[in-house]
């Protein structure tokens, strides 16, 4: 049987199936009356889903995957120890690809690794990648063929298609519509099918795009070059509204080679970073030096800066801190690396291109590869002109892949009414599968064969990781039906493209890379025309409204994934919402306090929503994030948030109103925004004085203590965590969530304060509201030596093991939470009500190494135990002691920028020297806990040149 | 009324006394009062029933209780009934130590009191628990795993004493009620009534064995009852003090207790005794004296609750302890700042007012002020509670309580069990301690 | 064998008598409360004493045990043998085991429970739990009985025949 059609193993197939349906009947006489009279859809779904309960029991399936899956022949030395399989993919998001492998338990995928053969990943992974396996499992995702809301059969499909291929000619009208792709394969795909249809068009739509960079490469060297810094060389970094560790391709990558140059008691190199950004990024927050700037001002001070560095000119009217900065990046010439964000206009970026040219950087501090995205395109321009076609009545026949314009881009959905024959391919129900007339289901990139490039050009191929749980298409199968009847599996057009041996076929699906396909160096020369680029002055009006992607649910894509939900935004602490972020001038000019309804207009677009104070945000600006307010979606992102989108289109002035009444917004942080305190808690100091008396943060060695039994077993596990290398990208939160099974809540229980996140990244803001000092701290168990938890368990449900874990024995508890209340860290979560039972996710999706905890009983971070244990297993049965650094929590190898280290102190190993650091302190030390885990000290590299 | 009469009025004597308190117990039909009394109660009880029942089908989550305020209603009711519960026994085993005439009459009731003001207290910590159905494994019962508690919790601690109190409570209770069980039994008007009252009064007849051997008894169970109770809730201060959390970490807490169980039980004594005197003619039996004396004893527990919330606000400050003084300015001035005040104004203000000889005979007056001393202890474990829980050290951790529907059901379910318990003591046993009252009454009509 | 039964008008009048009446059978007293110048004493506080001492001991023990043989676990840090900790439990305990002791040792010095006694045929004995300061006599000779109660001035006499 060809594997297409072995995917399809489907209703509809089984109904073609003599033998099941002999069977079938036999159970459900009803059955074959339905079946002669298929428009009867709900009887047929109802005997079909039972009928296909009965196929099932006929033949359960091993689980085991599909296709020949290689695990990695060179297993890297931070791979994680485990009994389980990995098998290397990659996640891909805007086009960009991160090398990940997913750990296998008995045949099923049940987490998402970093891989660290993958130059974009090294080991690392993002928030969104860590929960791209509960996006695997989700029983919303959209199954079955539609067409005008009746469900369809495969063989009317391939009918349909037939008839298009015939009807489109020479592809006049036919479109098609995907996200920013660098898929070797999918451009392949429409090179040929190009030939097929000469005059087809293919269209690109990510509302979160990186058009302006594009431009501003084009206005700098004449062509869509991409740059590719080397932080780990970078002493100056200077970023402009930048995403460069939040989002941009290559951002995990990026946070490991800052964060490397960023503690100085590993590099005596500590590098200096500035940021120049109108509202709070995690790149601002890891910067020594953060400067408040509205857009506005940016235009005006972009230039300036690149007169005074390319021309040596003075200009007036600039902030303290312009003359100093200036004057130190032409010192660093050769050292400093700039980045604008992609929100910047073109111009900036061509001048930002200038000036790095001009400081020497190109060669030492970055490169420019040619463009990594498959036929790049200006997305604006290229949308305009689909919709014009469409209006105008040319477009004839919509493939719409990836993308969901009918919800992010603002008159599509009337538009789309004239197109005639219209069809998405999408694996989540979708605002834009609703209102095409064909709606097919998508393989999830876990299900499916493709490729996919990474920021630096790297090909990595995407093998599936299991069976598919649902019935799904491949975009590559669909792709090669428009261009000839015959069904093709996607792994052979995946492997077609890249003409690799057996061997090098097997090599690159092991290791996850396939090699020397990095982007060659680009030696385009900067136009002259670059240094005077003129940004365009922003529209006037009291208020600038920024629009941003939600951190975690990106431009809504991923809003029915509840672990992404209901993650704690980095600044805000926010979950399950995105009210308007206004600054603190705003809200006290309008008198808003967090949650009051604010109405935002822009033109005639208007929507109203809760509204959230943003220290340190510019005076002028509300930002709003995009992503919520999903309309046809599963059931997790029903109703979370609010569309934004709608403003989007709007064009003209802004206007802020306080509307009427407060929402109550799920927070997970209650205390004072503002602190004056916070060192207390994250010790900070200035690099001067580290270098006058490096310990000066360390906190005493021990508190004294009555009590001197300590752990006596053969491991001594611990961890340290570096404050200067964490950049609060929550990455190890979702990780931590799907290592450990633990259930989301839901909004309601948000607000009613019980989150169930073992692992908790505090955020304090310090000093002004205008321009606070940020700070993040995880926090996790500390797993105490002298631990005040257990001492006060009545039924010893809490109890502290030889290897010093603070363990909890979820059989034991019966919930007094006595342990909670003297917990010093408040670490402990407890089940107020059956959350793991009431999660919406199969049992099948869940880590089998870990309790799922019962209602009632109390749970917390146990340091990943079960790896411990199989770690230990695996030295028992080789008769030796577990090396130091043979563990790795999910947090610690989930970390792009390995902020988080464990491992066992006996053997010495990483743990041991990160503990020798002079910077290690210990949380609350006053409370004489003896925590196993560890801080080091935040150091801000802060010139006495440069005041801020 | 400004002459405060006597323990007894003149020309009370035995015999009359006999009459009218077991007549009480033996009367065939309850009295109308008794009706309406008893009929919320008993809707109260029911309603704490239901409450249970949900509580145990959905889960603890039905409250308010969160992170990082894990304890709510059910520890603060629990301390607030334990601690009106030591108060009767303060009144039938201290003073019967000190021989005062005056306690007599009242031990009963107070007694009675102790009695379900325990049983309430009791089943909190159960209804607390987030699998209460697993509440045995406190106990250390042989198991197959060899499985011991933990004996280092100062739960733990508290799990035996409430189990010593609420057995020592009900056998003294008992053993006070022999004699006068025996006495309704020969008084007895119905065969059923003489063989339920003869069974319970297991066959005393006043023999000098029975007399000698109970008074030595009595007396030695008394003197074991008076420093129970201080332990017991002593323990019930080291389920706050045995912990290092904010605003509970403290020495002072045991003794504070017990002030605060003093203050608690004196008030709910007078609110008993005053309408009960009235309501069944006891005005003989107890007097305004009674009034007076606990009218008096309230006001000095209010002095030294007074003095420990001093103490309270003196050791945070001095100690100087950042994270406790954040604590107690919230305390003062915070969210829940009202409730604090409250407590003040209940505990150690509205009773000074005792100090003057006219306010303590004005029984409308102490009634209301009573009243206002067992809302104010509840109000200062609600403090104790969640004032200092929600704010814990780490300020990334701070949190907010607010008490759900199912909180309040619970709490008035078992003021509606307390009530419907008292009611039906003063139905079934004397209300006086008969055979005690003998000792200082005229043996024989004149 | 004779059962008299018979009620004093005073408790001076009961105690004046008890002498003289012990000569003839054996004599009881039931009386509403106790009887003054009754200077025997009651085993029972030693009782309440030891059982409290063995109780306490006893609950001290098993902590021990359980702490350091039974099932010693590493609880906070703490040394297996922390007796602080142990004290208040081996208190409670010691004091249950008091009333426990208490309550019971006085049923069975007692005999109690005692449901049925000859004595309660006497109308007599319904006043004993109130006013009336009874004494039975259990003789040989119930006339010598008789006349004596007479002389002493007995409130009522009754007679029953076993």
């Amino acid at each position: 049987m060809p594997p297409v059609n072995r995917q399809w193993r489907g209703l509809d197939r089984l109904a073609r199936d003599p033998a099941f349906v002999a069977r079938a009947s036999a159970e459900f006489p009803q059955l074959a009356a339905a079946l002669a009279e298929p428009r009867d859809r709900r009887s047929v779904l109802k005997l079909m889903a039972a009928g296909l309960a009965l196929a099932g029991l006929s033949g359960c399936d091993d689980g085991a995957p599909g296709g020949v899956l290689i695990p990695p022949v060179l297993p890297a030395d931070n791979t994680v120890a485990a009994g389980s399989r990995m098998f290397a993919t990659a996640s891909v998001l805007g086009g960009y690809a991160d090398g990940i492998l997913v750990r296998h338990v008995n045949g099923r995928p049940i987490k998402v690794e970093g891989n660290p053969l993958h130059p974009a990943s090294l080991g690392g992974t993002s928030a969104i990648g860590q929960a791209e396996i509960l996006g695997f499992y989700d029983p919303d995702r959209s199954r079955g063929l539609i067409r005008d809301g009746e469900p369809q059969s495969w063989s009317s499909l391939l009918t349909t298609l037939a008839a298009q291929r015939d009807a489109l000619g020479q592809g006049a009208g036919f479109r098609i519509l995907t996200g920013a792709v660098t898929s070797p394969t999918f451009s392949r795909q429409i090179a040929a099918l190009k030939q097929r249809y000469p005059e087809m068009r293919w269209h690109r739509w990510d509302p979160v795009c990186r058009d302006a960079m594009r431009a501003g490469a084009v206005l700098a060297y004449g062509q869509p070059v991409e740059v590719l810094p080397q932080l780990d060389a970078v002493d100056l970094l200077v970023t402009i509204d930048s995403d460069l560790l939040d989002s941009a391709p290559g951002h995990l990558r990026f946070a490991r080679d800052f964060a490397a140059r960023r503690n100085p008691a590993r590099t005596d190199r500590m590098s200096r970073s500035y940021a120049i950004e109108p509202t709070p990024s995690l790149t601002g927050v890891a910067a020594d030096h953060r400067f408040v700037v509205s857009p506005r001002d940016l235009v005006r001070i972009v230039p300036a800066l690149a007169a005074s560095i390319l021309r040596g000119e003075t200009p007036a009217g600039m902030p303290s801190w312009f003359a100093p900065l200036a004057a130190e990046m032409q010192a660093a010439h050769g050292r400093a690396f700039i980045h604008a964000g992609p929100q910047q206009p073109a111009e900036i970026h061509a001048l930002v291109h200038a000036m790095n040219e001009a400081l020497g950087g190109r060669g030492a501090t970055y490169t420019l590869i040619g463009p990594v995205e498959a036929d790049p395109v200006d997305q604006a321009a290229s949308m305009r002109d689909l919709m014009a076609d469409m209006q105008a009545g040319h477009v004839t026949s919509l493939l719409i892949m990836d993308s969901n314009p009918v919800f992010t881009l603002p008159g599509f959905g009337e538009a789309l009414k004239r197109v005639p024959f219209s069809m998405t391919l999408a694996a989540e129900t979708t605002e834009t599968g609703g209102q095409t007339h064909w709606t097919l289901p998508a393989r999830h990139p876990f299900e499916d064969w493709s490729d996919a490039r990474a920021y630096d050009g790297t090909v990595t191929i995407l093998q599936p990781q299991a069976k598919p749980l649902y019935d799904g298409l491949s975009p590559h199968a669909l792709l090669a039906l428009f261009q000839a009847a015959d069904q093709v599996d996607s792994r052979d057009v995946v492997r077609q493209t890249h003409g690799l041996t057996d061997g090098q076929w097997h090599d690159a699906l092991a290791t996850g890379v396939v090699p020397n396909t990095r982007a060659a160096v680009s030696d385009a020369r900067l136009k002259s025309g670059a240094a005077q680029a003129l940004p365009p002055r922003p529209a006037g009006g009291e208020v600038t409204l920024l629009f941003r992607p939600d951190p975690h649910l990106w431009d809504g894509r991923f809003a029915n994934n509840a672990w992404l939900q209901e993650l704690p935004r980095p600044l805000t602490k926010l979950t399950w919402d995105n009210p308007l972020l206004v600054s603190p001038a705003i809200a006290k000019r309008l008198g808003l306090a967090n949650g009051d309804r604010v109405s935002v207009a822009v033109g005639d677009a208007s929507v109203v929503l809760p509204a959230w104070v943003m220290p340190g945000q510019a005076a002028d600006c509300a930002v709003a994030l995009l992503g919520f307010g999903r309309t046809d979606v599963g059931m997790v992102g029903q109703g979370a948030g609010y569309d934004v989108y709608p403003l989007t289109g709007g064009g003209g002035p802004v206007t802020l109103r306080k509307g009427t009444g407060r929402e109550v917004l799920a927070c997970t942080e209650h205390h004072d925004p503002i602190f004056t305190d916070a060192g207390d808690y994250v010790r900070q100091g200035t690099l001067a004085a580290f270098k006058a008396n490096p310990g000066f943060l360390g906190g005493p060695a021990e508190q004294p203590s009555l009590y001197n039994r300590k752990p006596t077993g053969p491991a001594a596990w611990g961890m340290s965590i570096d404050l200067n290398a964490c950049i609060g990208c929550n990455a190890c939160v979702v990780a931590c969530t799907a290592e450990n099974n633990i259930p989301t809540v839901g909004k309601q229980q948000v607000i009613h304060e019980r989150e169930m996140h073992w692992l908790r990244i505090d955020r304090y803001h310090e000093g002004d509201p205008a321009d606070p000092n940020i700070l993040f701290q995880p926090v996790m168990c500390q797993h105490c030596e002298q631990a005040p938890c257990e001492i006060v368990c009545p039924v010893g449900a809490t109890v502290h093991d030889q290897e010093g874990l603070n363990v909890m024995v979820y059989n034991r508890c019966v919930g007094t939470r006595f342990c909670s209340n003297n917990c010093p860290y408040k670490v402990r979560r407890f089940n107020y009500f059956d959350f793991a039972g009431e999660e919406r996710r199969p049992a099948v999706a869940r880590n089998p190494d870990v309790t799922v905890r019962a209602r009632g009983v109390m749970e917390k971070c146990t340091f990943c135990l079960q790896r411990i244990a199989e770690a230990r297993i695996d030295a028992d049965m080789a008769n030796r002691p577990i090396g130091a650094d043979e563990v790795k929590t999910a947090c610690q190898s989930a970390c792009p920028a390995q902020a988080i280290t464990f491992g066992n102190m006996a053997q010495g190993g990483d743990i041991a020297e990160r503990k020798k650091s002079p910077l290690t302190y210990t949380l609350l030390d006053d409370q004489g806990t003896r925590p196993r885990v560890t801080y080091e000290a935040r150091i801000f590299n802060v010139g006495s040149d440069t005041g801020t | 009324m400004n002459a405060i009469e006597p323990v007894t009025l003149p020309g009370s004597n035995n015999p009359d006394m006999t009459d009218h308190v077991s007549a009480i117990a033996l009367r065939s039909k309850a009295f109308l009062w008794w009706w309406i009394a008893v009929a919320p109660a008993a809707l109260l009880t029911s309603i704490l029933i239901g409450s249970i029942l949900y509580l145990f089908y959905a889960g603890v989550g039905i409250w308010g209780i969160d992170w990082p305020v894990a304890w709510g209603f059910a520890i603060i009711s629990y301390v607030w009934w334990i601690a009106i519960a030591s108060g009767g026994t303060f009144i039938s085993a201290l003073f019967f130590l000190t021989r005062s005439e005056w306690r007599n009459s009242i031990n009963r009731i107070a007694e009675s009191m102790t009695l379900f003001g325990a049983a309430c207290a009791g089943i909190y910590p159960i209804l607390h628990l987030g699998r209460p159905w697993f509440f045995y494994w406190l106990f250390p019962y042989p198991n197959s795993m060899g499985l011991w508690p933990q004996f280092r919790s100062p739960l733990l601690w508290d799990f035996f004493a409430i189990l010593t109190y609420v057995t020592a409570s009900v056998l003294f209770w008992y053993l006070g009620l022999l004699p006068d069980l025996a006495t309704l039994r020969d008084r007895a008007p119905t065969r059923t009534k003489q063989v339920v009252y003869g069974a319970m009064a297991l066959g005393f007849r006043g023999t000098s064995g029975q007399w000698r051997h109970y008074h030595a008894l009595y007396g030695v169970l008394a003197a074991i009852m008076a420093p129970l109770v201080c332990s017991v809730h002593s323990i019930v201060g080291l389920d706050f003090a045995g912990a290092a959390t904010v605003g509970w970490h403290s020495t002072m807490f045991p003794p504070f207790f017990i002030f605060g169980a003093f203050l608690s039980g004196f008030a709910t004594v007078l609110l008993l005794i005053m309408p009960l005197r009235r309501l069944l003619r006891l005005q003989r039996y107890i007097t305004t004296r009674h009034v007076e004396v606990l009218g008096r004893l309230l006001l000095t527990s209010s002095l030294f609750v007074g003095y420990a919330y001093i103490m309270d606000a003196f050791t945070t400050y001095y100690g100087g302890e950042k994270a406790e003084i954040t604590m107690f300015q919230e305390k003062l001035f915070g969210y829940y700042a009202g409730i604090y005040w409250a407590t003040i104004l209940f505990n150690v203000l509205l009773p000074q007012l005792l100090w003057f000889r006219t306010i303590r005979l004005n029984q409308l007056v102490v009634g209301l002020i009573s009243v206002g001393v067992i809302v104010g202890m509840w109000c200062e474990r609600y403090t104790i509670v969640v004032v200092s829980l929600h704010r814990p050290r780490l300020p990334s951790s701070y949190g907010i309580f607010h008490a759900t529907i199912w909180d309040w059901l619970t709490l008035t379910g078992t003021a509606g069990f307390f009530v419907f318990g008292i009611l039906m003591i003063v139905r079934l046993v004397p209300v006086i301690s008969m055979f005690e009252m003998r000792e200082i009454l005229a043996p024989r009509r004149p | 064998m004779t059962l008299i039964v018979a009620s004093f008008e005073s408790e001076t009048g009961l105690i004046e008598a008890l002498p003289r009446l012990r000569g003839l059978g054996a004599v009881e007293t039931y009386t509403p409360k106790a009887l003054q110048g009754d200077d025997r004493t009651s085993i029972l506080p030693l009782v309440v004493l030891i059982a409290a001492l063995l109780g306490a001991g006893a609950g001290f023990g098993m902590q021990v045990y359980a702490n350091t043989v039974g099932y010693p676990v590493d609880i906070g840090g703490r040394p297996e043998f922390s007796w602080p900790a142990f004290v208040p439990i081996a208190f409670e305990i010691g004091i249950l085991s008091a009333m426990l002791a208490g309550f019971f040792g006085y049923l069975i010095v007692n005999r109690l429970p005692h449901l049925y006694d000859p004595v309660d045929e006497a109308m007599l004995m319904r006043g004993a739990t109130c006013d009336r300061w009874c004494v039975s006599i259990r003789t040989d000779s119930p006339d010598r009985t008789h006349d004596l109660l007479r002389d002493l001035a007995a409130e009522h006499v009754e007679e029953l025949s076993e």
